[in-house]
């Protein structure tokens, strides 16, 4: 199945957040819909959509750029809609998007209690970084 | 030792590559500071900050925001000017201005090599999060 991808609209967004919910992405302290509005309204970010041949959405993956390193987060395909190609078509228009603002070096973390995903990315030619990632929460100015 | 934390301008750039490669002997070309420093100047400078005593840059930190997370990278000090609370001054500043711009989290990653720096950044608020990281190289 082609899915057909495009960048996603303010209309999209409880869709959006109901399939990350549904693919359990939304841990901790993530607030889903403060980070659609905010990836969508960054210069360097965007969420990009899929969807199927019936106008139903699919997929999701948000893709942004710090200097010359591109991130992909939120990367999701209904679970029963997987196997068909629609994560991997995702991956690939995330980094056409990357490409056209010339960002060369992608990057992406995976929770290590979700280590299968890691076959996924490796099979459209991501390799792993021996690296340890830390993590702090920002409190927002009172 | 009076130190100040101001934007990196251009002027520095002799001073980052000397720092960085002190600091960073094993890099890549594309992140030595001929090339990763003018293009952090041209994209999100308010996040280029250096450490400065009496004018000479002695520390630095490159600060990125995705849309979604922050990102802190090129965290340096001079061999010489260490265990003076130069770095903790730099990543405050580098927190303060992503919480500025609406960044609610920051990831950063240290290399595997490099565990000593985990206490260092412990003591500023961060944790070890137990993740895979993954990457790859599309230059077309």
């Amino acid at each position: 199945m082609t899915a057909r991808i495009r960048g996603a609209t303010e209309e999209d967004e409880a869709a959006v957040v109901a399939l990350w919910r549904l693919c359990g992405l939304v841990a901790g302290s993530n607030d889903p819909v403060r980070d659609f509005r905010a990836v969508r309204a960054g210069s360097t970010s965007d969420i990009l959509v899929a969807f199927d041949p019936q106008g139903v959405l699919i997929g999701s993956i948000a893709v942004g750029y710090d200097s010359n390193r591109g991130w992909l987060h939120y990367v999701s395909v209904d679970p029963a809609r997987r196997g068909q190609g629609v994560g991997r078509d995702l991956v690939s228009a995330a980094e056409r998007w990357l490409i056209a603002r010339d960002v060369v070096d992608v990057h992406l973390t995976v929770r290590s209690a979700n280590e299968a995903v890691t076959r996924f990315y490796q099979a459209i030619g991501y390799g792993t970084v021996p690296s340890i990632m830390m993590e702090k929460v920002l409190r927002r100015p009172q | 030792m009076s130190v100040t934390v101001d934007l990196c301008s251009r002027d520095d750039l002799a001073d980052i590559d000397a720092l960085w490669r002190e600091a960073f002997p094993d890099d890549k070309p594309r992140h030595r500071a001929e090339i990763a420093a003018p293009a952090k100047l041209a994209f999100q400078p308010d996040l280029f900050l250096v450490a400065r005593e009496k004018g000479r840059v002695i520390g630095s930190i490159i600060a990125g925001y995705d849309g979604y997370r922050g990102h802190i990278n090129r965290v340096a000090v001079l061999t010489s000017q260490r265990r003076q609370g130069v770095g903790v001054l730099l990543v405050r500043e580098a927190e303060a201005r992503l919480r500025a711009l609406g960044c609610s989290k920051i990831n950063l990653q240290i290399r595997a090599a490099n565990q000593a720096v985990i206490s260092f950044y412990r003591g500023l608020g961060y944790d070890v999060e137990e993740h895979i990281s993954m990457a790859k190289l599309i230059a077309p």
